[in-house]
């Protein structure tokens, strides 16, 4: 955890001049901010007049869709009166990707994203070139939802892990803080919507942030945790997990780690699209053959995929954990599925 | 709401003496003010059953997975009418089940509760006759039980279920008439224009995610290969783009007009809120206008829209 001190560059906005900054900064590139819709919030690429909520910890959907888009065009092709058949692959923005209002269990899991998409054998081409291009202005949590459990996972509400400046909401302004040489090329053109912090801000903040505590227990070891679960494939509790289950596809939708897609061709012989959309290990067709064969054709075989992919597959393949404590799962699971009481469950004591 | 032992006690003494397999009904949850399903099947588990005014989710969608064992189920007057149907439809048969039926006060928006009282925890909340008690930090908050219903429990004119093999004892409430909230909603929808009334459904249906949440929870969403899932032809895709969204959705609907119970379980099962209840409240309406039809509540009417009849009106034929 980074504590405040004076050696940061430390800058006040205040908070009714961030519309007037955040049109500035997407004038000179792709500018992602989290976006009330519904009752949640979602992250959407800013435009003049967009509400911004930055009171949702955490917004109800992740900053994965940043990067690893819901659904993205790979290529449109058309066949000419000539019949040759043309393929158009999409074009892909150069400037700067910035992703504002990130919290820390987002950036965890961008982490565990760039090694899923990056440093297996072949990295993704769209996601390789928006994370190329991303730099994040992350915000801190000064209110922790009661089902966040990042400081489990190696998070923290004032975490900067993956962020370039981290904003800390203060009073009727901001602090922005500039942790990397990338944060402060992004801000430099900027600085005259801001002041600089004086010493009284400065130690506000620094008092904010020892108020601001999540402490929902031991972090987790992960290499205890993943051997409990591999040597617990027919423990009669996943069982009851699977009675309630719906098999719907909330929990790996809104989970910011969760990557599976699915690829879909869509048009007629003459014209269409590839597509990749996310696709959800929790619903019965995912796994559904050719054949007609469903290697988990039972509900209980898909919870437990769940819980074994994130805890026990990533641990052995030496990825980062599929979980960042955000919590969201939790939050929206119409039938109360709890990844915290499976962590618990399978826990050694004291640990 | 209803006393946690002597449902437990009861529902072990049914357990035993039916030699059911197992009984489905609701557990504590860990997130606040949501049960979690459960089927209990062994003796010694039935402390773990609650029962209280956030059971909304229909218990009678979780019959499909113990097709041919015997099982009790828990339920309401809106799961009793889904099981009814699904007998009819034969999916599952009467023989094979043993209903507890509670009589339902009607169940509360937990939604309307937490964005009123956020942060409220399950073990804040007492229900009482038509009281709601809010034990907020030293501070007791008295609702009014009415004030909290969903809208479709709001509607719902069968809450205490029919020809069940054993009927709990009826709690201690006074079940408030069933009012006309929905069906105002729903005609006021049905006299917009219709650019107005598009632009209505657009906006709600935007913020769908293609979860299927809707689709899981629902009783009568038992097909073994979903259109939305068909491969050959591809009806859709999962692309959650403005056509997938309002195709899946409008075709859903027409596949439930006459069996739809409204029961609420899709919009309260929706991650985003989306309210579904003014899909299927003018759909139920149109079956009973129409066809003179209420889905559930008995055997051997056969439902409109799976029936022939010599006599069926064919003007529209020409």
């Amino acid at each position: 955890m980074t504590r405040t001190n004076t050696s940061d560059s430390l800058w006040i906005l205040p908070a009714d001049a961030l519309p007037a900054f955040l049109s500035a900064l997407a004038e000179n590139g792709e500018l992602w901010v989290p976006v009330p819709v519904g009752e949640g919030a979602r992250f959407l690429p800013y435009r003049e007049g967009l509400p911004i909520d930055l009171t949702q910890t955490p917004p109800a959907h992740p900053a994965k869709s940043i990067l690893f888009p819901h659904s993205e065009v790979l290529f449109t092709y058309h066949r000419g009166d000539d019949g040759i058949p043309a393929l158009t692959v999409p074009e892909f923005d150069s400037r700067f990707l910035v992703a504002f209002g990130v919290r820390s269990c987002d950036l965890h899991a961008i982490n565990a994203l760039d090694a899923i998409f990056l440093k297996r054998s072949v990295p993704d081409t769209g996601y390789q070139q928006r994370r190329e291009r991303l730099r994040v202005i992350g915000i801190a949590c000064l209110s922790p939802a009661a089902t966040c459990f990042c400081d489990r996972m190696g998070g923290g509400p004032f975490d900067t892990t993956g962020m370039d400046v981290q904003i800390v909401p203060f009073e009727e302004s901001y602090l922005f803080r500039i942790l990397t040489e990338g944060g402060n090329q992004l801000l430099n053109p900027y600085l005259d919507y801001f002041q600089a912090a004086d010493e009284g801000a400065i130690r506000k903040i620094a008092a904010l942030e020892e108020g601001t505590s999540l402490q929902t227990g031991q972090p987790v070891d992960f290499e205890d945790l993943s051997q409990a679960i591999k040597t617990h494939n027919d423990d009669p509790y996943w069982e009851d997990l699977a009675n309630a289950c719906l098999g719907c596809g909330i929990c790996t939708f809104v989970c910011p780690v969760c990557s599976c897609f699915t690829l879909v061709d869509e048009g007629t012989p003459r014209a269409g699209r590839r597509v990749r959309a996310w696709d959800a290990c929790m619903f019965s067709t995912f796994t559904k053959e050719a054949s007609g064969h469903n290697p988990r054709g039972a509900e209980v075989a898909r919870v437990k995929q769940r819980f074994f992919h994130k805890f026990y597959y990533c641990i052995e393949n030496e990825e980062p954990p599929g979980c960042v404590g955000c919590g969201r799962c939790v939050a929206q699971c119409p039938t109360s599925i709890d990844i915290r009481e499976v962590i618990r469950h399978y826990q050694r004591e004291g640990t | 709401m209803t006393d946690k032992v002597s449902l437990a006690r009861t529902l072990q003494e049914v357990f035993q003496r039916e030699g059911l397999d197992g009984v489905i009904g609701y557990a504590a949850g860990t997130t606040p003010l949501r049960p979690r399903p459960t089927v209990v099947t062994k003796p010694e588990a039935f402390d773990s059953l609650v029962f209280d005014g956030f059971c909304v989710q229909n218990l009678a969608n979780y019959l499909h997975r113990h097709r041919g064992k015997r099982m009790g189920i828990l339920v309401k007057g809106c799961d009793r009418r889904a099981v009814r149907v699904l007998v009819q439809e034969k999916q599952i048969a009467r023989e094979d089940l043993y209903l507890i039926g509670i009589p339902c006060p009607g169940m509360l928006n937990r939604s309307q509760l937490l964005e009123e009282y956020p942060g409220l925890q399950g073990d804040q909340v007492a229900e009482e006759g038509d009281t709601l008690y809010l034990e907020l930090s030293g501070n007791r908050v008295t609702l009014s039980r009415v004030d909290y219903l969903l809208p479709t429990c709001r509607a719902c004119r069968h809450r205490v279920p029919d020809d069940v093999d054993l009927l709990l004892d009826p709690l201690p409430f006074t079940s408030p008439e069933a009012d006309g909230s929905l069906a105002d909603e729903v005609k006021s929808i049905a006299e917009m224009e219709g650019e107005e009334r598009a632009g209505l459904f657009r906006e709600e249906l935007s913020r769908c995610i293609l979860c299927y949440a809707c689709r899981n929870v629902c009783p009568f969403c038992y097909c073994e290969t979903c259109f939305t899932d068909s491969l050959q032809p591809a009806w859709m895709t999962p692309a959650p783009e403005p056509d997938n969204i309002f195709f899946y959705h409008v075709n859903r609907m027409m596949h439930m007009a006459g069996r739809c119970v409204t029961c609420g379980s899709c919009e309260w099962a929706c991650p985003e809120h989306i309210q579904l209840r003014l899909l299927y409240g003018k759909l139920v309406a149109d079956v009973e206008e129409l066809f003179a039809y209420e889905p559930g509540l008995d055997e051997t009417t056969p439902q409109p829209l799976s029936h022939f009849s010599e006599h069926d009106p064919d003007e529209h034929i020409g």
